[in-house]
């Protein structure tokens, strides 16, 4: 034996070299002692990790809970007792360790003292070593215990070993024994939650002696909740004894088992607050606490607000808390989105995540959950603490933020005919896109800048393409005054809503009179194309107003419009829309009447039903005119291209009545239905009806005829990790029946990822049609491969092949010098080649 | 005559219709650790969508009651698998590792203490969708009881960093959870 002093600084290595044979638990047992404070290494002889610890109240032995691998368990077979006496063991007034392998996965480990003492443990290095740290001039029971509690030592770190294996072994021999220790496992009852602290400590109960009532807080969602807890019992069968006489004033309330960290910090929290359970007054009241009207609402928002800009980040965490206590209202989001703003401020990145996500988990469309899933980006890219999508990947500067991305994209189209003995090229083109998005939240303003644009190189030769052209999408700028509630958004947008039909230059101003109750005017020029620079030629203005959860379960919203066309009148509309919502049902109807023409443009019944939890029916009834009815519908079938030029030949008038018989009447009803089969299967069902009248010859121009009713009736099974784990597959079957032709198709579409980044989708589809015009018959195969690549986060490189082979049979009665054996072949093949990267 | 032997016929009907209603129970022994595992015949399924992701496939969380017996001694634990249809490939986002997991119960939160499932390979439940973690928490009768007649249960699984994720009833049944006792181990060979 190595003799040491107390003053060395490195007085000993002691490690067993023995037995490195899986049979045993402990492999090795090392102490070694700098100053007072002896450190003993426990080495695992298989897998197994550290689960928590605790300290006899004299500090005389600790116990190690241990889980085990299944390697270590097989290794074990089962037996389980093995105590240590180390002779070295006085350096760190260790008298004994004992391995007891106590549950199917779990293991007990004690190691014993000669004297009270104070202790640190923790599991480290690759090996999974258990290291006790051990002060042994701590003789004081209540310093070892106190010592001991887990918040030090929960969590296992890496350290690096300072001692060396030595030649010999100090370890006493060997006692194995069958297991008897049982597990020590200690039971609580959980009373009830409560959204705060104080609220829990008002609620305590009368307690039998021996009992201790303690809180527990747990994160729910992000937010904390205090749950009361009694302990402690020795069984569960103790425990269920008293809960008994508890059910009564707790409905809620259950036996649980204890871990040994939360029994150490309920003795800690009974030593620091003993008695308060009971003695603490009633809770301030708080926001949340009460119900509160609109108006009160709207107050707290505005005081939460302040809070915020005068950067009193608590009051506005509480104020804001406070309003989403309160049962849904209009403010719920922006509170929602406001308190992560809060959280974040202040520093508490991962409540602001929590808030952000909670919001997207309410809201994950429209501009509002842009700029959320922004901010939530921007914090997640911050700590890098875990990745995001590459489409939403953001940098923040300051006050402003930036996302958007560049894509190019070859593309090329060839086309066969039979007539033809070259291909025939239909497309070849370079295609460039840019989005850009621009953001600043202010204190009072918060600014939103689009661009979103593109340009397509034509790589035709000369007239045979269709030239370059350039396109702009979106190109605004939304500015938002909190302070007094209003809106505006300035530019080339587009909307589908307040009687505006979709794309235009011009403006749109909003004004929440309440936080239910909104106005506003549109006005600008409408844009067919996104190719299309602005055109005077047409303009339009008009208002709306939304009144939104009415009762909870309403929307609606009014609106009246008028439109120009080369100085005539081109449409005037009013209207409105409703939608009615409940947990399991929605249903949204709207109307758009033109008072000019006295035509009803549609009048529009859409619902869902989720009936249960694996069956959503829907439906859609809708009923109006095809086209919209617009003055310029007259010009279809004409050879001018403008009102003005038309208006030449025609009066106001006329024009009007050409525009009236251009457009036909239509009924379009469509039921489904998606029903979960399983976790990866999913019936997906529609069939839709469109039944539209004919249109009146005038003007030169033909009429249509009444092509009766056209059915569309398609059945698709979903399947989810069917090929391979997480791939998705569809299968889709189609019948079209309309005057002009009856088909029957079958699609089959898989994504398959192969590896991280790395997916391919083989697609084919066949159809089998019968053109009713000539009686021919024809068959359409149009297969496709794509395949995505993604190159670190924010790159993506696709390719895409496919092609599409028609084979037609003529009838007997028809005869083509091209197609001498009556069949007309024609093949057309395409290439997309390209990437995206984003910023 | 007739009459008992009708009144024994349908006394007989109720015996056998009263155990074709009961729990099924599955209890199987580990040859390794001697260690027999009880299990219900299906777990109940929780789901996370996440459309911004995918449109048919979710996020699942099954969740079933488990004891263990072993020699002599009897424990009920909550087995927690956690298993996804969502190609996360291209969209460079990892599995979620939770670091607890919280079930809301009638809107009351329970805690549960989760530690990895030990048995490597081995399940105590049949999964459609393959699981990527497999825990266990250690639970009581009365837990379990609580979770059986809770009307909506949900689970909210906490990550590393705060944010969390919320899984919401999907299918399956809870009602013979706390039927679950050592009465159903099996005896051994």
């Amino acid at each position: 034996m190595m003799r040491t002093a107390l003053t060395a600084k490195l007085a000993m290595l002691l490690v067993s070299a023995n037995a490195f044979g899986i049979e045993r638990a402990v492999q090795d047992i090392r102490i070694a002692r700098e100053d007072s404070v002896a450190k003993v290494e426990i080495v695992p002889g298989c897998p197994m990790r550290y689960l928590t610890h605790n300290a006899t109240g004299d500090g005389t032995e600790l116990r190690i809970r241990l889980s085990l691998t299944g390697e270590c368990r097989r290794a074990l077979g089962g037996v389980a007792n093995e105590v240590y006496r180390p002779v070295s063991g006085a350096l760190a007034q260790v008298s004994e360790v004992e391995f007891d392998s106590v549950g199917s996965w779990e293991a007990l480990l004690t190691v014993r003292f000669d004297q009270p003492s104070a202790f640190k443990v923790a599991q480290t290095g690759a090996f999974g070593w258990i290291t006790v740290r051990v002060d042994t001039t701590a003789t004081d029971p209540t310093r070892g215990s106190a010592e001991a509690t887990p918040p030090v030592v929960t969590k296992p770190r890496v350290s690096t070993p300072t001692v060396r294996r030595p030649p010999t072994s100090d370890r006493s021999p060997l006692r194995r024994r069958d297991r008897s220790i049982a597990i020590e496992e200690r039971y609580a009852i959980q009373l009830g939650a409560f959204d705060s602290e104080e609220a829990a400590r008002s609620a305590g109960p009368v307690l039998a002696p021996g009992q201790q009532a303690y809180l527990v807080e747990t994160l729910v969602r992000g937010q904390p909740q205090w749950t009361i807890q009694v302990g402690f019992f020795g069984t569960e069968e103790q425990a269920e004894a008293a809960i008994a006489g508890l059910t009564e004033d707790y409905p809620n309330s259950w036996t649980r088992v204890v871990t040994d960290e939360e029994y150490a910090d309920a003795q800690q929290q009974q030593t620091a607050d003993a008695q308060q359970v009971e003695a603490l007054p009633p809770p301030v009241a708080a926001v949340g606490s009460r119900s509160l009207d609109d108006a009160d609402l709207a107050v707290a928002m505005a005081d939460a607000r302040a809070a915020l800009i005068a950067e009193d980040y608590d009051k506005a965490i509480t104020l804001y808390t406070g309003v989403l206590e309160q049962p849904d209202h209009a403010n719920r989001l922006r509170a929602r989105e406001y308190l992560g703003v809060a959280h974040e401020r202040a520093g508490n990145f991962a409540a602001a995540k929590s808030e952000y996500q909670a919001f997207l988990e309410e809201s994950s469309e429209g501009v509002d959950a842009d700029r959320v899933q922004q901010r939530l980006t921007a914090l997640i890219t911050a700590d890098d603490a875990q990745r995001v999508p590459l489409r939403v990947a953001k940098r923040q500067t300051g006050n402003w933020q930036f996302a958007g991305g560049l894509s190019q994209y070859y593309s090329r189209g060839v086309l066969q005919l039979p007539q033809v003995d070259d291909d025939i090229v239909s497309q070849s083109a370079l295609q460039s896109y840019g989005d850009l998005l621009v953001m600043r939240q202010g204190e009072r303003f918060g600014l939103i800048g689009r661009f979103n644009g593109a340009y397509h190189h034509d790589l035709m030769p000369d007239d045979e393409g269709p030239g370059n052209q350039g396109l702009i999408s979106y190109a605004y700028l939304d500015v938002n005054d909190e302070r007094w509630n209003w809106s505006a958004r300035l530019g080339r947008q587009t909307q589908y809503d307040s009687g505006v039909l979709g794309r235009f230059d011009g403006a749109h101003v909003s004004y929440r009179y309440r936080p239910d109750l909104a106005f506003n005017v549109t006005a600008g020029y409408p844009v067919d194309s996104p190719r299309y620079a602005t055109s005077t030629r047409r303009q339009f203005y008009g208002a709306s107003a939304n009144l939104s959860n009415w009762r909870d379960v309403w929307n609606f919203s009014v609106f009246g419009q008028q439109q120009t066309v080369d100085g005539i009148l081109d449409r005037q509309a009013v209207g409105a829309e409703a939608q009615f919502q409940v947990s399991s049902f929605n249903i949204v109807s709207l109307v758009d009447f033109d008072t000019s023409y006295s035509v009803l443009n549609s009048a529009l019944v859409n619902g869902n039903w989720r009936a249960t939890d694996r069956l959503t029916l829907s439906g859609l009834i809708d009923f109006g005119a095809r086209p919209y009815l617009t003055t310029r519908n007259a010009l279809i079938g004409q050879p001018e291209r403008t009102i003005e030029a038309l208006g030449l030949r025609f009066s106001e008038g006329q024009l009007r009545t050409l525009a009236r018989n251009r457009t036909a009447q239509a009924l379009t009803y469509s039921i489904g239905g998606d029903y979960t089969l399983s976790e990866r299967f999913e019936l997906h069902l529609d069939a839709t009806i469109i039944d539209a009248d004919e249109t009146v010859q005038s003007g030169g121009v033909i009429g249509l005829p009444d092509l009766g009713a056209q059915s569309y009736l398609t059945a698709s099974l979903l399947a989810t990790s069917f090929f391979r784990d997480r791939d998705f597959t569809q299968l889709t079957l189609r019948q079209d029946t309309n005057d002009v032709y009856e088909s029957i198709g079958i699609t089959f579409d898989t994504r398959v990822p192969l590896s991280d980044g790395l997916r391919i989708n083989p697609r084919l589809s066949v159809a089998v049609r019968d053109n009713l015009g000539d009686g021919s018959e024809q068959v359409i195969a149009t297969p496709a491969l794509r395949m995505l690549y993604r190159w670190r986060r924010n790159y993506l490189f696709e390719l895409e092949v496919g092609g599409r082979w028609s084979s037609r049979d003529l009838p007997m009665t028809v005869i083509d010098p091209f197609l001498p054996d009556g069949t007309e072949d024609i093949s057309s093949y395409f290439l997309n080649l390209g990437y995206r990267a984003e910023f | 005559m007739r009459g008992p032997v009708l009144v024994s016929m349908l006394a007989a009907a109720l015996l056998l219709g009263a155990c074709s209603g009961g729990p099924s129970v599955r209890s199987s022994t580990d040859s390794a650790t001697g260690v027999t595992v009880v299990s219900m015949s299906e777990p109940v399924v929780l789901a996370r969508q996440q459309r911004n992701l995918a449109e048919a496939a979710r996020d699942y969380l099954y969740l079933g009651p488990v004891g263990l017996s072993e020699r002599g001694r009897y424990q009920q634990y909550l087995w927690l698998g956690l298993g996804s249809t969502i190609d996360r490939s291209l969209a460079a986002v990892s599995f979620p590792d939770p670091t607890t997991v919280v079930l809301i119960l009638d809107g009351v939160p329970m805690a549960l203490n989760i530690e990895d499932w030990p048995a490597e390979g081995t399940l105590p439940y049949d999964v459609s969708v393959e699981t990527e973690l497999s825990l266990a928490a250690r639970v009581t009768q009365s837990q379990l009881q609580r979770i059986a007649i809770a009307n909506e249960v949900e689970a909210v699984v906490e990550l590393d960093g705060g944010a969390f994720h919320r899984f919401v009833r999907w299918t399956g049944d809870r009602n013979q959870w706390s039927s679950l006792s050592a009465a159903d181990v099996a005896p051994g060979p």
